[in-house]
């Protein structure tokens, strides 16, 4: 048994207990405010001010320094007054390759997004990097989305330091990451260190906008072959009909078929 | 450790905090053209579907728990609470479900995106230590 006294001095015990528990916190209180209000709390503002000030210091620093480069301007009529120029695509795959695919798309366009994903990586990957029957040449068609043009200048920027491809696919991948903002250039900075380029020169890259002209040609070039829309594919110069395009499956179908045929008998 | 370093502990370890997610924040509200990341995708991270929680931002949320947590804290400080007032109180519920959070954030990162962000992974790491150092507020029973 744990208590023997009356139930009287039980409560008595209780009323004792629960008085001297209030003291002790009492005290206890007493003891942290005292404790509080010591030589520490001085030692203790300057520390959470310090805190404070390197706080806002570093959000400032960082609106400061790491603003990305302001949007691009207008195209000027120097970078429009250009031909339609064929060579000013991308190319990945043996040249000497029996079949060649040019593909005229646009970075932001969700089905440019959605044919890479599911079928030109692949094709890509398998046919012109594997079996090498396969050349794949890719050609800008800036639609006019608000970051068309800044895209298709960062694929050429990373083409600079021969890292196309990769970013052509990242850019696609993060297709809702970017398009959000107001000015995707950072994000494209930050890809570019994720691929391990050279940021300087890409973001130099960038800010010049070093390769409009190769993409007006570009442009020009699908205008001159009659593309309205992307994603449009040229099979060793005949448009690609949208019922081939609709599955990896039957774009490599006909890209065997148009193998066989171009192969010497 | 004394409860009194505890409990400045937490409130410096809240105040870096809350500046980490007021980062986060102004970069959700554009004030950043890009966000400082290293070697993480904190891009991916902020622009994927789960950087929302009921309808506003997570840095939102961050930065009102950091300061909940600071003020909390400041108010025991100051005034000499006991454990188990309503500050006391305040911080174990806030400081249990911060982590809990975070450790939902961070289970995001590694098993749905595949992609971290280290600001949010630093805040996940502060989250855990805050856990920690309110451990002794954490008690159902008043001691006596």
């Amino acid at each position: 048994m744990r208590s023997t006294g009356s139930p009287a001095e039980q409560q008595e015990d209780s009323l004792s207990k629960k008085s001297s528990g209030k003291q002790t916190r009492q005290a206890r209180r007493r003891g942290a405010a005292q404790q509080s209000s010591g030589g520490g709390i001085g030692k203790f503002g300057l520390l959470i001010g310090a805190v404070v000030v390197l706080g806002i210091g570093g959000l400032l620093f960082a609106m400061r320094s790491n603003n990305a480069p302001p949007p691009a301007p207008p195209l000027s009529v120097a970078e429009t007054n250009v031909e339609a120029d064929p060579g000013s695509g991308v190319a990945i795959g043996p040249e000497d390759a029996p079949v060649t695919i040019i593909e005229f798309s646009d970075f932001q366009c969700p089905h440019c997004r959605t044919f890479n994903a599911m079928t030109g990586v692949l094709l890509r990957q398998n046919l012109a990097e594997g079996e090498g029957i396969l050349r794949w040449i890719s050609y800008d068609f800036p639609l006019g989305f608000d970051h068309s043009l800044p895209t298709a200048i960062a694929g050429r920027c990373a083409e600079e330091q021969d890292r196309f491809w990769e970013m052509h696919d990242l850019i696609f991948a993060r297709q809702d990451s970017w398009r959000v903002e107001a000015n995707p250039n950072g994000k494209f900075i930050n890809y570019a260190a994720d691929l391990g380029l050279d940021t300087d020169q890409f973001e130099a890259c960038l800010a010049e906008r070093r390769y409009v002209s190769q993409i007006v040609s570009s442009r020009k070039y699908g205008d001159q072959l009659g593309v309205t829309g992307t994603p449009s594919l040229f099979i060793n110069g005949q448009p690609v009909p949208g019922q081939a395009m609709a599955s990896y499956q039957s774009l490599e179908q006909l890209i065997r078929q148009v193998a066989a045929q171009s192969q010497p008998d | 450790v004394s409860l009194d370093v505890r409990l400045k502990s937490i409130a410096l370890i809240a105040l870096i905090g809350l500046f980490i997610s007021a980062y986060l924040l102004l970069y959700s509200l554009g004030f950043y053209g890009r966000i400082m990341c290293g070697t993480g995708h904190c891009d991916v991270v902020q622009a994927s579907e789960y950087a929302r929680f009921l309808g506003l931002p997570v840095s939102v949320w961050g930065t009102a728990w950091y300061l909940g947590v600071f003020a909390a804290v400041i108010m025991m400080i100051q005034r000499g609470l006991d454990e188990w007032d309503a500050p006391g109180r305040l911080l174990a519920a806030l400081a249990t479900g911060g982590l809990l959070f975070s450790a939902y954030l961070t289970g995001i990162e590694a098993f749905v995106l595949h992609a971290y962000c280290w600001w949010c992974v630093t805040s996940a790491v502060l989250a855990v230590l805050i856990f920690l150092l309110a451990a002794p507020w954490m008690q159902f029973q008043r001691p006596e």
